[in-house]
């Protein structure tokens, strides 16, 4: 089911993940059997609100949840091993080296008090056991790749003297030191300009052209998503709504929330007066509706949506839908005003 | 970071010239005449009065003597002590400047890796046990002072247990106790700030991104994390070190150790008011230039003020 | 959801274990210094030469000290004494500090210029030897005491307020209370003060458990509270000199000191928390 037409075993493949985090109001489920597959080379767009599950999801994969989180069910299977159930040493062997991440907000991201080339030096001399010297060359090499000018000089800077941008082309560098098969990226443009968005856009898609790595691209930007991704995934309250090759999805969605996000992006030439949103807010999770979670929102809810829970079913080639009224035409989410 | 130290070292003078001239003035208020004192039973004898005031400056005008005063502060010269006539007080108290210093330095450099250890292990191991157990621990060790704590400690240690004497000065054995009761506020104030800045540093976005590289846990912690935890604490140190200070007078009492606390608080009881001042400003400028120390240091170590705000 | 504001505080104030605590140890310690005189068995002058360093007995609980005379009323009565020299200080502080901080933080110019360099001075000085210095000046005793302790203490409190100060004075109900004309000293009064009184009293409920460690450790010098007036710092003096042989009123002195300040400390912290989570030290 990849998009790159490998016929192979897919690179990443999660299945029934299930995640809940402990609260002082007790236990919150945060996912709920949500489960996608990632194919090498190729770009996998995870869509949702905040709140639908899609950072919980990444950091799952790596096991980087906080302390109250806690992987409840499902698996995690990458290169014949399920992550879920490996022991913390390896997991380290893995992270950094064969899938990274890259996070949203690179000021935080980085640490203050060490510098940019040490940073990025250190996850070589971790994994692939360089000198320091060593490192720390070829870690200037990595920052020229992603872009950044004069690299021996920003090298021995620190966070706070480069620009945003710079800052996240440092991540990206010290994410791809190792040439991971996997990156997972957590919003890495939502906190940049959108002339520097497109750059680092740029940037991950070279990655993939050049090195074959495949990228989880987290994002409730659909207009960047539309751009970089081969295949999407849209999530929400906990589960996978819908999953279809970019074009499909954006050509002829399925799902009702996939229409409502679609048709709430501006659009330069549209003639509406207003804005269109998505009447109401997402549910926390304490507070998931039965049946169908999203049908207090959805404008084609029946009856059966409120009692039943529809499960994630085939919908067309490389395509998949939850809902009860997939396959129907004239629906009122599917008119255009 | 030049202009940072420069600046810090030109605010010091004005507030140390306030100090100073603080002392005189309360050398000047203190009540009774320090000759009369001095002449004791040979209170009649006007030629010996006169000689006495003319050796104490005190029969020149008023700003004269604060003018000699202060220059003869800025050269090390305190002037003449009451108590023992004639005698500079720089005689009088230069024992006294081997130990003082001493103990609280040591103190010092105990409570600061002892505070980080422990505030680390407690913080690692947070809501457990150890950690809770911990915490009461340090509450004691913050709220007792330490002349209560030594009436505990020496009583177990050197009375019961004889391993330690309870005075004097001299050997090495002499000094653990001081500086073991010195240490404990201070260690017990670092080691619970120590723990609130590394639960909070270990919830930093970089703390993330340093387990997402692969990094073994020991290093995130050792590398990562405690840089950015030791560094905030920095400039609790400068006022720890007050405290210190002022600890110093409580345990030289206490061991009867020949420092310069229990010394001023010997001239407080003789009226020595020369003695006494020129402690006190001794011990405030020692106070400041280690706030100063530590001051440069934090600039130097956050790179953030080292290499000023310079964005790209 | 129709719970008043004054039912979550306390509320949340039986949940915090330290201020329940602490709160539980420093009203133990305030009634015994409120019926000191009642409590007391003994009068605390009373000596008796021929019953120096009693140990624990049925006449005396705690023992009696180097002059025959009860250690369980003088402990008693030290509670009376260290908690006004305590009280006393913190009125003259809370009114002064505050006083001066608000006019630095409002009036600004050459006032906050006064202030604050005079604040500067003060806390150039590591903490109890300004209390050396005014000893040399004032001599010993109560009253040099309280005068010491106020004087270290106030500029902390004039510091904060004047941030605090600072902060409300760009606030939009100011602002009204300007422009209709109100007189400055009603702003300050009526509305600033309100705002001022919380973190006040957080920084002034930690603060209690210094100024009582401040003062036993003066007396404890002999610079503070002077014979035969009973202070747990001097009873420690007092005990320590004898503690090989007679180690009971170093210790029970120890005791309620070390206890009364942890209750305090406790305290503080609990309010701390409750008050101005912001300043949190969990």
């Amino acid at each position: 089911m990849t998009a790159t037409g490998d016929s192979g075993p897919p690179l990443l493949a999660v299945q029934d993940l299930t995640v809940a985090f402990e609260t002082l109001r007790g236990r919150m489920a945060v996912l709920d059997r949500v489960g996608f597959e990632v194919g090498a080379g190729e770009v996998l767009g995870l869509v949702g609100e905040s709140g639908s599950g899609k950072s919980v999801t990444a950091l799952s994969i790596l096991g980087l949840l906080s302390e109250q989180g806690r992987v409840d069910a499902g698996q995690i299977l990458f290169g014949g091993r399920d992550l879920t159930r490996l022991p913390e040493r390896d997991l380290c062997q893995i992270r950094g080296r064969e899938i990274a991440m890259i996070f949203q907000e690179p000021m935080t991201s980085l640490n203050p008090v060490f510098s940019v080339g040490f940073q990025v030096a250190e996850v070589l001399v971790e994994h692939l056991a360089l000198s320091r010297r060593a490192a720390r060359a070829r870690g200037i090499e990595l920052l020229g790749q992603v872009g950044i000018p004069d690299p021996a000089r920003r090298a021995s800077e620190y966070p706070h003297q480069l620009s945003g941008g710079m800052r996240q082309r440092a991540m990206i560098a010290m994410a791809m030191a190792c040439r991971p098969r996997l990156l997972l990226a957590d919003e890495p443009t939502t906190a940049l300009d959108v002339t520097i968005q497109a750059q680092i856009l740029d940037l991950v898609r070279r990655l993939r052209t050049e090195h074959r790595t495949a990228v989880v691209f987290i994002s409730h930007d659909l207009g960047v998503i539309a751009g970089t991704a081969d295949r999407v995934l849209v999530m929400y309250a906990g589960q996978v709504v819908e999953t279809a090759p970019s074009r499909d999805l954006f050509g002829a969605p399925l799902h009702p929330y996939t229409r409502l996000l679609l048709r709430s992006i501006p659009r330069v030439h549209a003639r509406a007066a207003r804005l269109r949103t998505i009447p109401g807010t997402a549910p926390s999770p304490l507070l998931w509706p039965a049946g169908c979670r999203f049908h207090p929102r959805c404008p084609d809810a029946i009856d059966r949506c409120r009692s039943d829970r529809p499960a994630l079913s085939a919908a067309g080639p490389g395509r998949t839908v939850r809902c009860w009224r997939a396959g129907e035409t004239g629906l009122p989410s599917a008119v255009e005003e | 970071m030049l202009g940072y130290a420069l600046r810090r070292l030109f605010g010091l003078v004005p507030v140390l010239f306030v100090v100073v001239a603080l002392a005189f003035v309360a050398n000047r208020l203190t009540p009774g005449d320090p000759v009369l004192m001095m002449l004791g039973t040979r209170a009649g004898d006007e030629a010996l009065a006169a000689n006495l005031r003319h050796q104490y400056g005190l029969d020149r005008p008023l700003w004269q003597q604060f003018v000699a005063y202060v220059g003869g502060v800025l050269r090390g010269d305190f002037g003449l002590s009451y108590r023992f006539v004639g005698t500079p007080v720089v005689e009088v108290i230069k024992d006294g400047l081997a130990v003082s210093p001493i103990l609280a330095i040591a103190a010092l450099a105990l409570a600061i890796p002892l505070g980080v250890a422990v505030g680390t292990f407690a913080a690692l191991r947070r809501n457990s046990w150890i950690d809770l157990g911990l915490i009461v621990v340090l509450v004691a060790g913050i709220s007792v002072p330490n002349f209560a704590m030594a009436a505990f400690l020496v009583y177990l240690v050197s009375l019961k247990l004889g391993w330690l004497p309870v005075a004097g000065w001299g050997t090495l054995r002499h000094a653990v106790l001081p500086v073991l009761l010195l240490a404990i506020p201070p260690s017990a104030y670092l080691a619970r700030l120590a723990r609130t800045y590394m639960l909070e540093v270990l919830q930093q976005d970089y703390v993330r991104t340093a387990r997402a590289k692969g990094l073994r846990p020991r290093l995130v912690i050792y590398r990562h994390a405690l840089r950015n935890t030791v560094v905030p604490l920095l400039t609790t140190i400068g006022i720890l070190f007050g405290g210190l200070l002022s600890g110093t007078f409580v345990v030289e009492t206490i061991f009867n150790l020949p420092g310069l606390g229990s010394l001023a608080i010997q001239a407080i009881f003789a009226r020595d008011y020369p003695v006494t001042l020129a402690i006190v400003v001794l011990f405030t400028v020692f106070y400041a230039g280690i706030n100063l120390a530590v001051d440069l240091v934090y600039g130097w170590v956050d790179p953030r003020i080292r290499l000023g705000r310079r964005e790209a | 959801m129709g719970d008043r504001p004054g039912f979550d505080v306390v509320r949340r104030f039986r949940r915090s274990r330290n201020a329940v605590l602490g709160g539980t140890i420093v009203s133990a310690v305030v009634l015994v210094a409120l019926f000191a005189r009642f409590l007391a068995p003994y009068s605390v002058e009373d000596t008796d030469l021929l019953a120096v360093w009693g140990p624990p007995s049925l006449a005396h609980p705690l023992g009696t000290d180097n002059l025959g005379r009860d250690t369980l009323s003088r402990l008693i009565v030290g509670a009376q004494v260290s908690l006004l020299i305590a009280l006393s200080v913190l009125a003259i502080t809370l009114t002064v500090g505050v006083t001066f901080g608000m006019l630095a933080g409002y009036r600004g110019g050459l006032v906050d210029a006064a202030v604050m360099r005079v604040v500067d001075v003060i806390f150039a000085f590591p903490e109890l030897i300004f209390a050396v210095l005014l000893a040399t000046v004032l001599g010993t005793g109560t009253r040099t005491v309280v005068a010491a302790l106020a004087v270290v203490w106030w500029p902390g409190i004039a510091r904060l307020t004047r941030s605090l100060v600072l902060s409300l004075r760009t606030a939009l109900f100011i602002d009204a209370a300007v422009t209709s004309g109100t007189p400055r000293r009603t702003i300050m009064l009526r509305h600033l003060l309100p705002n001022v009184v919380a973190p006040i009293i957080t920084r002034a409920s930690i603060g209690v458990g210094f100024l009582v460690t401040a003062e036993a450790t003066l007396s404890f010098l002999g610079i503070g509270v002077q014979e035969p007036t009973p202070s747990w710092g001097g009873m420690i003096r007092d005990g320590l000199s004898a503690l090989r042989t007679e180690p009971q009123l170093a210790l029970f002195a120890s005791l309620a000191l070390g206890i009364t300040i942890i209750g305090f400390n406790l305290l503080g912290d609990g309010l701390r928390d409750l008050l101005d989570p912001r300043a949190r030290d969990r």
